[in-house]
């Protein structure tokens, strides 16, 4: 790619310099907005995700949605066809679950067996996210039924879940770990909505967390790994649970 | 029978396959095989034209060589190929070893899996003769892939799969620079398969750690 000098004749469909420098920033900002569709259960699995209805739709070409739809492939939340194009990933089954619990469980373990000592900072940035986590919780609590349908609350409570759970993970050091455990993210979101359980272990995950900060605070990576290990065992179990009966898939409705 | 995910992107290409993962693996394994130097700008249309592609699928395949984290993308001009940092190696490797120090094989296919390994072997045995590094680069990533996919954990394949290009690139730096080592790994690749279904997994932890820090050894130190 070279620059155009006025007397070459006019290449069809060229963009405008600013759009080629732009080029990463739109292409990851499309990206954003495709998961948060997804994320949000737009689309039902299985659906086929055509890139100019993609694109019509986010108001942009197709060449960002194309690019971006290589990037979210990772996410498992889309999968390819040869030759047919994209769709959403059908729901995980109660293996899948399993199997996920498996992973994460393995990654954040040793994250955490990493990241500990935190330093005075960093345990201070545990707590605050602690401290808004169980916020989040006790307004779910307080609502009781009502907030089973408040997508806005339980929403923002598992942000604030996943807010807490990042503190360490982002101070493990290994970019790969941070990264992969950031692919399971997008998945383990999927699993809440396909489970549909609502927020039925706010009170569990409370105290469960606030074991686990005071287990990395204390500095002994064998007592932080032991303490994620087994909020995280109870997790799943919980989950699992939730799922129904004999591990049997949960309702395939995406609503929240 | 080999599973889907245990190959590398060149290695599961198929005539069905769009011309965007043609382009993207075949570029891949030549950066790996440093037909493609690190720092050296790729052009979109040096691409396109290579292969005798339009610029879209050109495109594509270099947002997928970013994905791989084998090229950057630069503005304007194309891709530029990464160098491989001893940060990288070493937190790439304690990521191989995190994963099959955690493997837990499961008995309801471990014929099938001693079968698959056997078969493994047997082509890095034939890679071994043959000199053919790029062949051992990817028999060793089978190989590694096959203890990962043991448990039967097809998630943690999963994340781990995008990774592959990466560390079948750390395998080949290795043996370019000390094809001796090609039949030590045979060798510690042949231990391993035959302590993988022990109930010791603390020991069996201890094998693969030894193996996976021994044969990067002078390339960085593997932290525990």
């Amino acid at each position: 790619m070279t620059t155009t000098p006025a007397s070459v004749p006019p290449v069809p469909r060229r963009e405008p310099a600013v759009v080629e420098i732009d080029r990463k920033a739109l292409r990851d900002h499309v990206s954003e907005l495709i998961l948060e569709l997804l994320l949000r259960g737009e689309f039902a699995p299985g659906e086929r995700l055509g890139i100019e209805n993609l694109a019509r739709r986010i108001n942009v070409s197709p060449t960002p949605v194309r690019e971006a739809l290589v990037q979210l492939e990772r996410t498992k939340l889309i999968t390819r066809e040869a030759l047919k194009g994209y769709r959403v990933a059908p729901p995980l089954d109660a293996t899948q679950m399993s199997q996920l619990s498996a992973a994460r469980l393995m990654l954040e373990t040793e994250a955490v067996r990493l990241a500990t000592p935190l330093g005075a900072e960093g345990v201070e940035r545990l707590r605050a996210a602690q401290r808004r986590h169980a916020e989040a919780g006790a307004g779910i609590i307080e609502r009781g039924e009502a907030a089973i349908g408040d997508a806005e609350l339980t929403g923002h409570y598992f942000a604030c879940d996943t807010a807490f759970h990042r503190v360490f993970i982002e101070s493990c050091g290994n970019p790969f770990i941070v990264e992969m455990t950031d692919a399971l993210g997008a998945q383990l979101h999927r699993m809440r909505q396909t489970v549909s359980h609502g927020v039925t272990d706010v009170a569990e995950a409370i105290a469960e967390h606030a074991a686990m900060a005071e287990a990395i605070a204390s500095g002994d990576p064998d007592a932080a790994s032991a303490a994620v290990r087994a909020h995280l065992l109870r997790v799943q179990d919980r989950a699992l649970r939730a799922a129904g009966p004999l591990g049997s898939p949960g309702p395939p409705s995406c609503t929240h | 029978m080999t599973p889907p995910n245990s190959t590398l992107p060149w290695e599961r290409l198929t005539e069905r396959s769009p011309l965007a993962a043609r382009i993207a693996a075949h570029t891949a394994q030549a950066i790996i095989e440093r037909r493609h130097r690190e720092g050296e700008l790729i052009t979109e249309s040096e691409l396109a034209d290579a292969n005798g592609a339009s610029r879209t699928p050109a495109r594509e395949a270099m947002v997928q060589l970013e994905t791989w984290g084998l090229v950057r993308l630069a503005p304007k001009k194309g891709a530029i190929v990464t160098a491989v940092t001893p940060e990288e190696r070493r937190d790439l490797l304690a990521v191989r070893t995190l994963f099959e120090a955690n493997v837990r094989p499961d008995a309801a296919t471990a014929d099938a899996l001693a079968e698959a390994l056997a078969a493994n072997l047997e082509r890095q045995e034939s890679a071994l003769t043959r000199s053919d590094l790029l062949d051992f680069a990817g028999a060793d990533h089978g190989f590694h892939s096959l203890l990962i996919q043991s448990s039967g954990n097809s998630v943690t394949m999963e994340i781990l799969d995008r990774l592959g290009p990466r560390l079948a690139r750390l395998t080949y730096q290795v043996i370019a620079e000390h094809p001796e080592r090609i039949a030590v790994f045979l060798s510690e690749h042949r231990v391993l398969a035959r302590h993988l279904a022990d109930a010791d997994r603390e020991h069996y932890a201890e094998l693969v750690r030894a193996h996976i820090s021994a044969g990067h050894a002078d390339a960085v130190t593997v932290a525990p």
